[in-house]
């Protein structure tokens, strides 16, 4: 099972700053760790990955590099969570949990 | 062009500059690393890199999520006056990035329609041609490309996949083979382009206008037209042909792939307009530019049509065989000889995932009689 599109894209956001809140890393490498720590259920497709990842630059919740990754080949941008982003990432994480925790508490009163 | 030069242009279209090369080096640089991965596994280089690519998804999003970035935001803080104004700005640049519309000029070599003698398909087809430079230009500004190969051209609309025209190189004005060339531009027959793009487009095609018509594909549009009238009216009489058999099959009337207008080269349905048909004016409740196709069952396995648009006066003119016309709205009413006749109005869908016709709604038992 793969996440919803919607509820990937309007999330988006907080996904990618958790994502980059422990280490800086690459396009591919978001994608990857995403299916790795939710084993497959975000599946970064139909090129919303790096519009975000530009939009989150040019909103300096990340700031971008172009590196030589250990792989060889040509530099690659690297992206890494910004003081901004990572308060905007407590925010979101604080909203979300908040959210949900009343989505939940909708079930259990039903 | 390879399909990663496509795709990375394809994804960066809308930005410019440095904004555009950084798009660029960013995405090729991931994708090769992922196309490494691939080969690892077994593919060869190509089959890596276009596996990436359709990992990636269409390249169209990017561009789109990343004109939200950087272009559009510089609209909204621009100086503009008025909300009037900024409007008007941002309907002007999506009509210029999706919308285009363009004038493509050919150059005519008109056939002879009253002389079926000598009327061949191939000419029929190539009346009209299309001025490859001129529709590269215009197919650009609307965001697709086009490239001149040794074997014809490639071409690709917005968020469609590429369409492979093939062409000869050794044909000339006065022996034309598929395409030709005349003071360093090349000419294809505008209607077999159009028709390649029908066959292979992933995206919905539209033909609307009877002359010099406008070819949709997807949300580009682009005009034809010329110093003199590009008509479709045959290659409306090919498209619709495939539907019209098997709807004449599915109600059990057969057709001979015989035909008495010569020199045809596939099979065809009608007879072409010879003296004996009889002019008709058939008012329609459709709006003018409408096209309709009439079809009679002339005799055994053999069927008379003709195509025209309404008029201003809403009317048809039609070329039928009868001297009176009954018009009937089922293929089953078509019997041979007695002056039925069925009108299909038709869509200007011209892929073939369309219907391409419906049976037109007429008054019940509409008689026309040839003046």
């Amino acid at each position: 099972m793969t996440a919803n599109p919607n509820l990937l894209k309007g999330n988006l956001d907080l996904i990618l700053l958790s994502i980059l809140e422990r280490t800086e890393m690459y396009g591919l490498e978001i994608i990857k760790e995403a299916q790795a720590r939710t084993d497959g259920f975000f599946d970064f497709k139909e090129g919303s990955l790096y519009p975000a990842l530009h939009r989150l630059t040019e909103q300096k919740l990340l700031v971008a590099e172009f590196k030589y990754s250990p792989r060889g080949g040509a530099p690659v941008r690297y992206y890494e969570i910004t003081d901004k982003g990572k308060k905007t990432l407590t925010e979101k994480r604080a909203e979300f949990q908040h959210f949900n925790q009343n989505v939940e508490a909708l079930w259990s009163k039903s | 062009m390879t399909n990663l030069e496509q795709y990375l242009r394809n994804a960066s279209r809308g930005t410019y500059g440095k904004t555009r090369a950084l798009i660029r080096t960013e995405l090729e640089a991931n994708i090769r690393i992922r196309g490494k991965e691939l080969e690892h596994n077994g593919l060869t280089e190509t089959q890596a890199i276009n596996h990436a690519l359709e990992e990636l998804g269409a390249a169209n999003q990017i561009s789109t999520g990343m004109t939200g970035v950087y272009t559009m935001p510089k609209i909204t803080v621009a100086a503009i006056p008025t909300a009037f104004a900024l409007t008007a700005l941002v309907i002007a640049l999506s009509i210029s990035r999706a919308q285009v519309e363009t004038t493509v000029v050919g150059t005519v070599a008109e056939c002879d329609f009253k002389n079926t003698k000598t009327q061949t398909m191939p000419c029929a087809l190539e009346a009209n041609w299309l001025k490859l430079s001129s529709f590269k230009t215009e197919l650009e500004k609307a965001g697709g490309t086009l490239e001149v190969i040794p074997d014809g051209f490639n071409l690709q609309f917005p968020g469609d996949r590429l369409v492979k025209v093939n062409g000869s190189p050794t044909g000339t004005p006065e022996n034309q083979s598929i395409d030709f060339k005349q003071n360093g531009e090349i000419f294809f027959p505008t209607l077999y382009v159009i028709g390649l793009i029908a066959e292979k487009s992933n995206l919905p095609v539209k033909l609307e206008g009877y002359i010099n018509p406008r070819l949709t594909v997807g949300s580009t549009k682009i005009d034809f037209a010329g110093n003199a009238p590009v008509k479709t009216t045959m290659f409306r009489f090919m498209n619709i042909q495939t539907q019209l058999q098997n709807d004449l099959k599915n109600n059990g009337i057969e057709f001979s792939a015989t035909r008495d207008c010569t020199n045809m080269t596939i099979p065809r349905l009608f007879i072409c307009s010879a003296p004996s048909e009889k002019t008709h004016h058939i008012k329609v409740n459709a709006p003018q530019g409408t096209i309709f196709a009439s079809l009679e069952q002339r005799n055994n396995k053999s069927f008379s049509m003709d195509i025209a648009a309404v008029n201003s006066n809403g009317m048809l003119e039609m070329k039928l065989a009868s001297q009176t016309a009954y018009f009937v709205n089922d293929f089953k009413k078509l019997k041979t000889g007695q002056g039925e006749t069925i009108l299909l109005r038709l869509t200007n869908r011209i892929d073939a995932r369309a219907k391409q016709y419906e049976i037109a709604e007429l008054p019940k038992n509409l008689i026309s009689t040839a003046k």
